[in-house]
């Protein structure tokens, strides 16, 4: 809560900061004095900045993101057609950079030191090292243009079919999700590794449970704890990895809102929408916080 | 009738050869005990028994159990011998299990593992075993994890393991050394009951004669991976054919001749009424916190030229008293002065006079200092610039002072084993030469023979520095030998104080009678020279 506050006041004071007039930059080069006035006054502009701030607020906590100032339509509008495409993008990339993690990190573990092991992590190392929408790019070329099998952006409704819309995501996802998979592959790795040489793992090695058994019942649920942590952290990358592949994937999500409303000067729809990024980011965050509390009993309080 | 036995085993680690030709039986019902200094290869024996030695290890040699062959097995069938016919115990309980199981849990997959029981039958069964082992009462300590278990109970959790499916073996790899006294002997008599009960043939490893001339039908002495003499435990004690033997036994009963030093009447450091408490985490968020009182009402002085014991069983508050000492703990209540300054907030001036020796060798110091930038530290304390010429001096006077040589300035700390790292830590400590030097629980991690060496050099250095000191210790022997009065801390307060001597032999509190009968005892067996 004291969390989302201060980030409130962080990103309105940036955003107001930051050059540029809206109400100028909507009527074009030639507009008069008066009528820009009179639009400054309309879209609330003339006010002091602090009551702006708390018509801002307020209308968040009700739900009223206020209206934006050059599509003049309520921005709570916009933002929920928009985050039915980013939300499930970045939940998609977190599921598969999951699924490539785990096995690729535990792989790697059991076979510390030997080939299989140094495979994965070269592999990882290049997929920290390319850029991602360089990478979406690759992507469109070959399964897009070349093997046509998925389209090359573009996103299909989720009222036209759910496999249909997944379908158009899953390439988008891929390209987010590899960098955020190597390094979680990486932690994995070394996590366990770690875990490996603990003293309990020797003790269950000794009650007669194989190397395989020791992993899946002692190993990995100590291990998960350093992961959860990165897994928390990634997810607003991918939030905000998202921005850059929606605009490589032509896909309508909040990065591309986001990334309009800045060149066209809409302040009011960058703030919520930062706003909301927070908001979402800090409620991730917490998840976290309870699955580490599931995860470790050491953490949980006694009540 | 020969139910392991262990032929020729080499065991090397790249070049280096860690067991060298050890062969020894285990007969059905006995307690064989395995003793050394660390690092003789006791552990690794054990480990190798099992098939748990490192991977890069290279074994050679032969073991049977019962009949079979155990070397020659695969994976597959060794995971059917561990855990079923022998068990382990190993030393650290803090470690030793996963902290995010519940101890029930840990026990009844054992059972599950290696017979045809469902979860539900083999928890009932991890029930009965658990109220074995004496954690009572059952139903509660199943549900708990290990970190809510104190170190006496997750080491009867690790027995109730080990024991589980009555195995025909257990190894245990020091299982006492981590615990106090009192808890120390109340696990010893635990195992030596299941023992019997089960008639369990049982390895124990400990570096502790004491402890081996207790438990133990037979007793092997192993130096640097060799068995050197094995023999029934009464004709060991009486021949001790082999030097090695005789030098551990004699380690073991080392007695210091302290220096004598005239006291003063001045307290040098003198604690008043001092009470440390902690805030607990609160249960509720706008419930008030609760205290724990670590220390109770403490006071006493220690004279200049004195020097004086704290003993107690881990949780006493020892430590805690031991910070509020060096100015690291606020005090709740009560005064701390040295030399009649208040030790809390004191500036360095007054700091320089106290410096403290801790436990761990291995963790006290930065690894990636030299070992004269480690020792010159308490001079950062003094006001004022000091020549470095002196600096130098000083460091290669003290470095040989503690028996090292001024070489050694150079080097760093992973070049030296535990007793010359101890040695450095009390160099680092004298070299400004403070009025009041603490050691805290200085010994517990080192050797029998290496901390004789070490007790000699304080004793050496009292004479020649003139040392006051404080040495903290739940080890009565040392206590005995390196003080003239000490303290009996029990819950934060002291209950018995005295003349080292007098407290030890003629005890007035019940507690302080309970640690002394605690302590396990060599036998009195007549050398025959």
């Amino acid at each position: 809560m004291i969390s989302l506050c201060l980030a409130s006041v962080i990103i309105f004071t940036i955003v107001e900061i930051a050059p540029g007039d809206p109400a100028s930059f909507m009527l074009g080069i030639n507009a008069q004095e008066d009528t820009i006035a009179a639009l400054r006054a309309e879209l609330g502009l003339d006010q002091d900045k602090l009551s702006r701030y708390f018509s801002w607020i307020s209308g968040m906590v009700q739900g009223d993101f206020g209206t934006s100032y050059t599509y003049r339509s309520p921005i709570s509008n916009m933002i929920a057609d928009r985050i039915w495409v980013s939300l499930p993008l970045a939940l998609y990339a977190l599921v598969i950079s999951t699924l490539i993690a785990f096995p690729a990190g535990i792989y790697a573990a059991t076979q510390r030191g030997k080939v299989g092991d140094v495979a994965v992590m070269g592999a990882t190392q290049f997929g920290i090292a390319i850029p991602n929408f360089w990478f979406a790019m690759i992507l469109v070329v070959i399964f897009a243009l070349k093997l046509r099998w998925f389209s090359a952006g573009g996103f299909v409704e989720w009222e036209n079919g759910i496999f249909q819309s997944i379908k158009s995501l899953t390439l988008p996802a891929i390209a987010l999700a590899l960098p955020q998979a190597s390094i979680l592959s990486r932690v994995m790795r070394s996590a366990l590794i770690e875990t490996l040489s603990e003293d309990y793992i020797r003790t269950a090695r000794a009650k007669g449970f194989g190397k395989r058994a020791v992993i899946w019942r002692h190993a990995l649920r100590n291990a998960l704890i350093p992961v959860l942590t990165i897994i928390g952290l990634q997810f607003s990358f991918l939030l905000a990895g998202a921005i850059i592949i929606e605009q490589v994937f032509f896909l309508p999500g909040l990065g591309r809102l986001v990334f309009q409303a800045i060149t066209q000067r809409d302040l009011i729809v960058v703030e919520s929408v930062v706003m909301l990024l927070v908001f979402a980011v800090i409620t991730v965050n917490f998840i976290v916080d309870i699955a580490y509390a599931i995860a470790d009993p050491r953490l949980r309080r006694r009540v | 009738m020969s139910i392991l036995s262990v032929e020729n085993l080499n065991l090397k680690i790249g070049p280096t050869k860690i067991l060298e030709d050890v062969s020894f039986e285990l007969n059905e019902g006995r307690i064989l005990a395995i003793t050394g200094e660390s690092g003789s290869g006791k552990s690794m024996t054990a480990l190798s028994i099992i098939q748990l030695q490192p991977k890069n290890a290279n074994l050679e040699g032969k073991i049977f159990f019962r009949d079979q062959e155990i070397t020659t097995k695969n994976e597959f069938e060794l995971c059917k011998i561990r855990g079923a016919k022998i068990g382990m115990i190993f030393q650290e309980p803090m470690t030793a299990l996963n902290p995010v199981k519940t101890v029930g849990d840990q026990i009844s997959e054992t059972i599950v593992l290696h017979s045809e029981k469902n979860k539900t039958s083999a928890d009932s069964e991890t029930l009965k075993i658990l109220e074995r082992v004496g954690l009572k009462p059952a139903i509660d300590v199943f549900k708990r994890y290990p970190h809510e278990l104190s170190g006496g109970q997750r080491q009867r959790v690790v027995i109730g393991i080990a024991i589980a499916l009555k195995p025909s073996i257990i190894i245990a790899d020091e299982p006492t050394t981590a615990l106090d006294v009192t808890t120390q002997s109340q696990i010893l008599a635990l195992l030596k009951k299941l023992v019997k009960e089960d008639n369990i043939s049982m390895i124990l490893i400990t570096h502790d004669l004491a402890v081996v001339a207790n438990m133990a039908d037979q007793i092997a002495v192993m130096q640097n991976g060799k068995i050197v003499e094995i023999e029934e435990t009464q004709k060991l004690f009486k021949s001790m054919k082999h030097k090695y033997t005789r030098s551990l036994f004699a380690a073991s009963e080392h007695l210091v001749e302290l220096p004598i030093i005239e006291t003063n009447t001045d307290p040098l450091l003198s604690i008043k009424n001092v009470t440390c408490k902690y805030r607990l985490a609160r249960t509720k968020v706008f419930s008030k916190s609760d205290y724990f009182t670590a220390v109770s009402d403490v006071s006493f002085d220690i004279k200049n030229g004195e020097r004086v014991g704290l003993v107690g069983e881990s949780g006493c508050g020892k430590s805690t008293l031991t910070r509020a000492i060096l100015g690291l703990e606020p005090i709740f209540e009560g005064k701390i002065n040295v030399d009649d300054v208040n030790i809390l907030n004191a500036k360095a001036s007054i700091r320089k006079n106290i410096q403290v020796v801790f436990q761990d060798p291995y963790g006290s110091f930065n690894p990636r200092h030299r070992v004269s930038t480690l020792i010159k530290e308490p001079f950062y304390l003094i006001k004022g610039s000091i020549d470095t010429k002196k600096i130098e001096n000083k460091i290669e006077q003290v470095l040989e002072d503690v028996g090292l040589s001024a070489a050694d300035k150079s080097k760093y700390i992973h070049e030296f084993s535990g007793g010359q790292r101890q040695r450095i830590a009390i160099a680092r400590a004298l070299i400004i030469k403070p009025k009041l030097v603490i050691f805290d629980e200085a010994v517990s991690a080192l050797d029998v023979t290496v901390r004789a060496q070490i007790l000699d050099l304080i004793a050496e250095l009292a004479a020649e520095y003139g040392l006051t000191y404080l040495f903290i210790s739940h080890d009565l022997s040392v206590i005995r030998s390196i003080t003239d009065r000490c303290l009996v801390m029990k819950n934060g307060k002291i209950i018995e104080q005295g003349l080292t001597k007098k407290v030890l032999e003629q005890p007035q509190n019940r507690y302080t009678k309970k640690l002394i009968d605690a302590v396990p005892k060599l036998p009195n067996f007549q050398m025959e020279l």
